[in-house]
């Protein structure tokens, strides 16, 4: 398979972030109570992830080992300021709800950890695909766990009505616990889907 | 030495160049966030006092504790309401309360502006329900079951405002 | 004086870093297996968000406000707080050689630590003087490190408990904080006057 694409698809299931590297746990608690709130940091993510990959690989030859990290992290969080005042100017409910997790994703480790372990390291192309599947698999993750945190507790999906006003919603999934035991759920399930799967291929 | 100085170039240059892009972003998204703000605030002050076509703030008037704004509702150029921002204590931090009142202290509209309570409980204070009851001259308003502290907090600083507050109207 | 206690109760308590405001989940989740781990963990990140808590705190009110550079706050925190990191480390390494093993490798994990960030800009945002941001990083920090230690001590049990193979770790973890953050919204109840 051409390599760019075995680099973009592992982060979408194999090396997914939140459910299988169990990076980037913050913002993948803090703002799924909604699906659109998760499809919006998780794109924000993937921006972030993208440009500074982008950046990085092209310049890796030029900073020198010994402060690389420094040089990303001020990179990184250039690109999260940009995302932060796009989102402000642009789509000002998604901004204040997202709020302090925006400038949060600076020190999501799968930011820093994809450009330590790869975009430094991999031709730009290669860094594009990495960058864009690890972004892609963290979003889908953020929406499916917004998407059954908002369905159960409020009824709604993307802020569609699904269950009708007989439902009185659970007030669990709106706070703290809900995120933390849906998530443990979703994990457990995933390592149950894998088990399955490399089960029958043996 | 030469390392040493190699290094901290290479991060001076990339924080330079980071400061100067992101410069350039906040001269060219700043005023387009400030101009929103400016809308929001104005469709607010719009459906506290629904019959104002112009605001202006209030600055010669000395806000008391508690208040954080207030702004003057205007038609053909007077004074027909006040709007105040003021704060409540609520259960789990500030309530930002704007209300609207006329000439005759009635209050003609009321907007739960920013608030940090609890989704599904504190937070029923947004609800129409509950805000419908202060419009005009309540005598009594009802607590929501289930979110006593969040509601008597609004009932008891919106009462507090129109017994205390000094605006006039000529 | 009895608002600095409030701030340091909040902080601790009330709004958890951990528990309420999900910050530090990774070290929460990673380091959370032994009570002595926690406790090097927690004091470690305690130390680092005081100095870092009080170092952005004077950055932000005496260099970007002053100077109008708002745009620069995040690229600015980071980097004070990954040198601050770096400095500690080395400082420690030299002449408290014994406390740098204690932190063990903990210590330059602390920089991508949401919860030192975090920190840094809720005092900003919560708009804090130099005492308050003080007393606030102290709380934040006792906050997290208390979370630490009652995971690890349940933590501790569950390894010898029966638990199902996809549950392990991670998943078992992840549902005992949310019965922990159950019981601390209990908190939320407290109030002062």
């Amino acid at each position: 398979m051409f390599q760019p694409t075995k680099d973009f698809l592992k982060g979408l299931w194999k090396q997914n972030p939140a459910f299988r590297l169990i990076l980037g746990m913050c913002p993948t608690l803090a703002v799924t109570n909604m699906a659109v709130n998760g499809l919006a940091m998780g794109l924000a993510t993937l921006f972030v992830l993208v440009a500074s990959g982008i950046i990085i690989s092209i310049i890796k030859g030029l900073i020198p080992s010994k402060v690389r990290i420094p040089c990303y992290i001020v990179i990184i969080a250039s690109f999260v300021t940009l995302a932060d005042y796009f989102l402000a100017a642009f789509y000002t409910d998604i901004h204040k709800v997202l709020g302090l997790y925006i400038p949060l994703i600076v020190v999501n480790c799968i930011i820093l950890g994809r450009m330590e372990a790869f975009a430094s390291k991999n031709p730009l192309l290669n860094s594009i695909a990495d960058a864009f599947g690890m972004g892609l698999g963290f979003t889908w993750a953020l929406v499916l766990l917004g998407s059954v945190r908002e369905l159960l507790g409020f009824g709604t999906l993307f802020g569609a009505t699904l269950l009708g006003s007989w439902y009185p919603g659970m007030l669990v999934m709106k706070l703290p616990t809900g995120a933390f035991i849906t998530l443990g759920l979703m994990i457990a399930l995933m390592n149950i889907i894998n088990e399955k799967v490399r089960s029958t291929a043996q | 030495m030469n390392e040493t100085i190699r290094l901290t170039l290479t991060l001076t240059i990339i924080c330079i160049l980071s400061a100067v892009a992101l410069s350039f972003v906040y001269e060219n998204m700043n005023p387009i966030i400030e101009e929103n703000k400016a809308i929001r605030l104005k469709a607010a002050l719009k459906e506290v006092i629904p019959l104002a076509d112009n605001f202006e703030e209030a600055k010669e008037i000395s806000n008391p504790e508690g208040i954080i704004y207030i702004f003057k509702g205007l038609k053909d150029n007077r004074i027909i309401g006040y709007a105040i921002l003021s704060e409540a204590l609520g259960y789990g931090g500030d309530i930002k309360i704007l209300t609207g009142i006329n000439k005759d202290r009635e209050i003609t509209g009321i907007k739960i502006m920013e608030h940090l309570e609890t989704p599904g409980l504190g937070a029923r204070i947004e609800e129409e329900e509950f805000l419908d009851q202060f419009i005009g001259k309540p005598e009594k308003i009802d607590a929501i079951t289930g979110a006593t502290i969040s509601s008597t907090a609004v009932i008891d600083t919106v009462e507090e405002l129109i017994s205390s507050i000094n605006i006039e109207f000529n | 004086m009895s608002n600095l206690i409030t701030i340091f109760i909040a902080a601790a308590f009330i709004n958890n870093f951990v528990f309420y405001r999900f910050l530090g989940i990774c070290p929460f989740l990673g380091v959370s297996r032994h009570i002595k781990s926690a406790l090097s963990m927690g004091a470690a990140v305690t130390f680092v968000m005081v100095i870092s808590g009080v170092s952005t705190w004077l950055i932000q009110n005496h260099l970007l406000d002053r100077f109008g550079l708002p745009f620069l706050q995040y690229p600015a925190f980071i980097l004070v707080i990954a040198s601050l990191v770096q400095l500690i480390e080395m400082y420690l390494k030299r002449y408290h050689s014994d406390i740098y093993k204690t932190f063990g490798i903990y210590l330059p994990l602390i920089t991508t630590n949401c919860a030192i960030l975090g920190l840094a800009l809720l005092n900003s945002i919560l708009k804090y003087n130099f005492t308050e941001s003080f007393v606030y990083s102290i709380g934040a920090g006792s906050g997290f490190t208390l979370a630490l230690i009652i995971m690890a001590g349940i933590r501790e049990k569950l390894e010898i408990a029966p638990v199902p193979k996809p549950f392990r770790n991670i998943p078992i973890a992840l549902i005992i904080a949310g019965l922990l953050a159950l019981a601390f919204s209990g908190f939320t109840s407290l109030r002062f006057g």
